[in-house]
């Protein structure tokens, strides 16, 4: 009798913690936004979609953007990845403002080679106090009109643009970047580069 | 005579003085690990993976299991410290997992591995070097509830 007791009682602690997880956790997201065609990468009609919250000042998302291609590259026609900025402005002093420049990169339909280029170039602007000239460099670098650009660095409404990305972010869950949606799995940081190709399989597979 | 281990139990004994301050401590191990375990469990797993990931000690095959285990053996044993149910047992499973934490956070600061965070309660960020300190502390009040495992115990489940 004692000893059923005592089982009874290692069941009970056992269970408490699926219980009250399973009761509490939050299984649904909220959905994922339509993204400016500019900011979308790969073929339209494309099976899998990938959708990237990146910050462009974050170390690991600088490091992960090379795998994005190559992802593209190794399933063209299957894959397309459409990006959302997510600049962590707590630890990113020049995250929003490189957000903002690629927005305006965008805006004449040159994100992905700005954006790469911003990546790329990561250390060379990330702890300036002003890196506005930076971002003018790899605009002249990226073909894109010069004027056009500099007047959009200076109209605040761009931000609006970053904002609503990054509230449809944390509506998501998404805590750290880089975060990648892959159909309905999540892949947080380096794991993007290990587990990306086999969920990029498995949603084919569906 | 010899205490059953319950406040004021059928020996009439008070409890000894070690018998509070093992209760403190499981309160303060088991409390630790289930909000730790409970912390990373809410959140999706997927954040936790990208943490071990970041340790570059397990191949990439074994970061998602233990990413959706990890947590769930951190609560359970934290709730059996904080319940004083099989103490022995649950405060051995804290002391091995403190090890393991203590052994990964020392071989990522030995291999100048930057990371921004130590994954350890989630989304909540705590230097490498904050939490060393925290893990000893917390393995050497494992290993001293290992070590007085027959003792009675108070306000415990098991004597209920």
């Amino acid at each position: 009798m004692f000893r059923v007791k005592q089982i009874l009682k290692a069941l009970f602690l056992l269970i408490l913690p699926v219980i009250t997880i399973l009761g509490l956790k939050q299984t649904k997201w909220g959905p994922v936004l339509s993204t400016p065609q500019a900011r979308q990468i790969g073929d339209s009609n494309a099976k899998v979609a990938i959708v990237e919250y990146s910050d462009f000042q974050c170390p690991s998302c600088a490091a992960m953007q090379p795998f994005v291609h190559t992802l593209l590259n190794a399933y063209q026609g299957k894959v397309r990845v459409a990006y959302k900025f997510y600049p962590l402005t707590m630890i990113h002093k020049n995250s929003m403002s490189a957000a903002h420049a690629a927005q305006c990169a965008a805006q004449q339909k040159k994100f992905w080679p700005y954006a790469d280029s911003l990546f790329q170039n990561q250390n060379g602007w990330k702890d300036l106090a002003d890196p506005t000239t930076w971002y003018a460099s790899i605009a002249d670098h990226s073909e894109l009109e010069k004027t056009a650009f500099e007047k959009c660095l200076k109209d605040p409404t761009q931000e609006e643009i970053i904002r609503r990305d990054i509230s449809e972010g944390n509506e998501r869950q998404v805590k750290a970047t880089p975060t990648f949606f892959i159909g309905d799995e999540r892949l947080v940081g380096g794991v993007f580069a290990s587990e990306g190709a086999q969920t990029i399989e498995r949603e084919l597979r569906k | 005579m010899k205490s059953n281990g319950r406040i004021g139990g059928a020996s009439g004994a008070a409890p000894k003085i070690g018998s509070w301050v093992a209760f403190l401590l499981r309160i303060f191990v088991g409390g630790i690990l289930l909000y730790a375990g409970f912390s990373k469990a809410m959140g999706p797993s997927a954040e936790f993976a990208a943490a071990i990931n970041a340790y570059r000690i397990l191949p990439p095959a074994l970061v998602t299991p233990l990413a959706l285990g990890l947590p769930w053996m951190e609560m359970e044993i934290g709730i059996f410290l904080l319940a004083g149910f099989c103490t022995g047992w649950a405060a051995l499973g804290s002391t091995a997992l403190f090890l393991v934490f203590l052994g990964a956070l020392g071989s990522s600061l030995f291999r100048g591995i930057d990371l921004v965070s130590c994954g350890c309660f989630g989304s909540e960020r705590f230097s490498p070097r904050q939490t060393i300190w925290l893990d000893a502390g917390l393995l050497i009040a494992s290993i001293w509830l290992v070590a007085r495992r027959k003792k009675p115990q108070v306000m415990s489940f098991e004597n209920l």
